[in-house]
């Protein structure tokens, strides 16, 4: 006895074609999708916030929305209105790009180049620097 | 002591709040006597609550008998009721009575104020629209917020009322499905400004465990014998 069966072949290297086939024949789930793609964004940046100094540091800004990290939270400016949560966050940054996959990664690429540069801008407390600065003649000691 | 029924529902619901006015000193439910009110304001952080001190004044020479008394706003509504075990006697110079309306003021488990939002507190706008009159906001919005202090997800309070004996109920079934999964989860109830940049604080509830979907109410107790 023998069983066969056809493997489907699924071709996912065009990863903006099977989005496009999600967004024609289910609209709906297509727009849940890209927001929860920008939640899960905000919500891994937001399990460091508590590594951030105090202060302001924007991830993104044009003319309608600002999102930035304000005193270890998250927050966005959209038209002049505060929004909080990252629910809502998310929600704004899918409309205003209207859920469109290439504007988001665009987007994701302008807040990886902003959080490079806060983080360049963070000053390690000294106990820190020295731990550094110990591990570091530890290791060419041994070398 | 609770503020009136009649003053909750026909003031505080309808969020303009006029000025306490008079004080009608009173025998079994019957007006004996009129008097003045002074009010001042201040924190109590033993209780943590916004207290309204009132200090009661008949400066007239009658004399009557009296066991209760109720201040009335300048819309002649109802306001509060001081109930006394026995009977007092006013001779006929000057009577002062001190009673205080307590509002209480939670602290909630995340400072808005870091995000630059102005802080408004509860009791201390009540407290302040007594003295002064003006114009109170209900809770609008509530904020899911995690452990790490992050605001998962902030959604409308457009709640159902239901009214007790005691007290004026507002609740309603929330859903929030980022809140699932997590460790434990803030539910804080508030009245927001977006545009004006202000938040006051009314009430919080902890979920722990998260939730996608919960059941939030909160309550404005009243005396229902005023």
């Amino acid at each position: 006895m023998s069983y066969y069966y056809e493997e489907e072949e699924v071709d996912i290297t065009d990863i903006f074609q099977l989005l496009k086939t999600v967004e024609q024949t289910n609209p709906a789930q297509y727009r849940q999708l890209y927001i929860n793609t920008v939640y899960q964004f905000l919500y891994d940046i937001s399990v460091y916030l508590q590594y951030f100094p105090s202060g302001t540091f924007t991830l993104f800004e044009s003319d309608s929305l600002t999102v930035q990290i304000v005193n270890n939270g998250i927050q966005a400016i959209y038209n002049g209105q505060t929004v909080l949560g990252l629910l809502q966050i998310a929600q704004t940054i899918s409309s205003l790009l209207a859920y469109d996959f290439g504007l988001l990664n665009s987007f994701l690429s302008a807040v990886y180049y902003n959080l490079n540069q806060i983080v360049k801008q963070i000053v390690p407390p000294d106990n820190v620097k020295q731990y550094l600065q110990d591990l570091y003649n530890r290791l060419i000691n041994i070398g | 002591m609770s503020l009136c029924r009649t003053w909750v529902e026909e003031e505080l619901i309808p969020g303009h709040i006029y000025p306490i006015a008079i004080a009608h000193f009173m025998y079994n439910g019957t007006v004996v006597g009129t008097g003045t009110v002074e009010m001042k304001l201040e924190y109590d952080s033993f209780s943590a609550s916004y207290v309204l001190n009132l200090t009661i004044s008949d400066a007239t020479t009658n004399t009557y008998v009296y066991n209760s008394i109720m201040i009335l706003d300048g819309n002649n509504v109802n306001v509060a009721l001081f109930t006394y075990a026995k009977s007092y006697n006013k001779g006929t110079g000057l009577l002062v009575v001190h009673e205080s309306i307590y509002i209480p003021q939670l602290t909630p488990p995340i400072n808005f104020s870091v995000f630059g939002l102005t802080i408004l507190n509860w009791g201390e706008v009540i407290g302040n629209a007594l003295i002064y009159g003006g114009t109170i906001n209900l809770p609008n919005t509530l904020f899911m917020i995690n452990e790490l202090a992050t605001i998962l997800d902030q959604i409308p309070f457009t709640p159902s009322v239901n009214i007790t004996a005691s007290a004026f109920n507002e609740y309603q079934t929330i859903t929030c499905n980022v809140c699932s999964g997590q460790v434990s989860v803030f539910v804080i109830l508030a009245y927001y400004n977006a545009t004006a940049k202000q938040i006051m604080v009314v009430g919080f509830q902890t979920i722990v465990g998260g939730f996608s979907s919960a059941n939030v109410q909160w309550s404005i107790p009243f005396n229902p014998n005023c």
